[in-house]
């Protein structure tokens, strides 16, 4: 099943999905890691990397968007309380807002910063914000920020798939898996 | 009363003294430029140096007698880029600590078959290491200013300029143009 229902995830969601936390939590560890390298050619080819995954993952929440308004919600399990499907609703608008704000920071860093970029080391992307230190300090700040909001709200996002799994042991976290759309069907 | 001899040799020393300055120019700091252009991941970047002096003394009529000698201020540098300008600064680049400034003292010129065009060949030293470098460059008559433009081809090797783990060229390329754009006025 490649499509959402209002019962189970399609396989292109789930795909979407897995593959975006794996290159997320990468992104948290080369970021981390590129920050605090010594500055060295192996310094500035971590941010090659780190920039041109973080570009990756920003054309991967568009598509992952426009799928998610082109297709049906899995609606929750019948027990959630009102407050409960709230708080989820607010929890994954924050995810989606997190997965634009720190690609697009890191773009305003890097282009405020006015260093040459070629993604994966092939096509040279286009600085478009001219250089302003101010700048480049407002989005350093802002990138930061989100990464620790981000990974508060990842946090909280996993606890919550495992309390679904383990204490309410409902079918919440296991919809997500690969191929369980086909299972369920 | 001066004899017809001693104000001909007065005469002579001044159009003299005045030939000599005739040839001597004023550089606009506020249109003129000394800088490179290098390489960034194969991207070309442009850096500029804001501080310099130069002497010019040429005559697009008498090259050979002509004389360059400009000093330049290393920590002037500005790449439009404050985090790697201060990376430049470091030892492993131009070590701006212990050799704050860079000079260019020309040896000799040629001209070349192109109309307006020389080539100025000269000692080159950037932190503490002098080579021989030759530049092209073109002297274009303004109304009241005149136009020197040019440009010389440098391996940054050859200055030790970027050493230790950028001794490759991996990151940051070997090859660097030095530009230059003077505006001289008399």
């Amino acid at each position: 099943m490649i499509r959402d229902t209002r019962e189970a995830w399609g396989s292109v969601t789930t795909a979407l999905h897995w593959l975006m936390a794996l290159l997320i939590l990468a992104m948290f560890l080369l970021g981390w890691v590129a920050v605090n390298y010594p500055m060295s050619p192996t310094k500035l080819k971590l941010f090659i990397w780190h920039k041109s995954i973080g570009l990756t993952l920003l054309g991967l929440v568009v598509v992952r968007i426009a799928w998610r308004i082109a297709n049906a919600t899995p609606s929750p399990p019948l027990e959630t309380s009102t407050t409960e499907c709230r708080l989820a609703r607010t929890g994954h608008a924050f995810l989606y807002l997190l997965m634009i704000a720190m690609p697009v920071s890191g773009y305003v860093i890097n282009s405020t910063a006015n260093f040459p970029f070629r993604y994966f080391g092939g096509m040279k992307v286009p600085n478009l914000i001219p250089t302003n230190e101010l700048w480049q300090d407002a989005a350093e700040a802002a990138h930061l920020a989100a990464f620790w909001i981000f990974l508060l709200i990842i946090s909280i996002h996993v606890l919550a798939a495992v309390r679904h799994h383990v204490i309410k042991k409902n079918n919440v976290l296991i919809r997500m898996l690969p191929g369980s759309g086909r299972r369920q069907r | 009363m001066k004899s017809n001899a001693e104000i001909l040799a007065i005469l002579a020393g001044m159009l003299l003294f005045q030939g000599v300055w005739a040839n001597e120019w004023n550089v606009d700091a506020e249109t003129s430029r000394i800088g490179f252009v290098a390489t960034y991941d194969e991207i070309p970047f442009e850096g500029r140096f804001d501080e310099f002096t130069a002497l010019i003394r040429f005559d697009p009529e008498n090259p050979s007698d002509g004389s360059f000698l400009i000093t330049i201020g290393v920590a002037s540098v500005d790449t439009d880029s404050p985090d790697r300008d201060e990376g430049m600064l470091e030892a492993d680049w131009f070590d701006v600590e212990s050799h704050p400034q860079a000079a260019f003292t020309s040896l000799r010129f040629e001209r070349l078959s192109g109309e307006n065009e020389y080539a100025v060949t000269g000692d080159l030293t950037i932190k503490g290491i002098t080579n021989s470098v030759t530049a092209t460059f073109s002297w274009t008559q303004a109304d009241s200013s005149v136009r020197l433009k040019g440009s010389a081809d440098v391996e940054r090797g050859d200055f030790d300029i970027g050493t230790g783990d950028w001794e490759d060229d991996d990151t940051i390329g070997f090859d660097v143009r030095i530009v230059f754009d003077l505006t001289l006025t008399q």
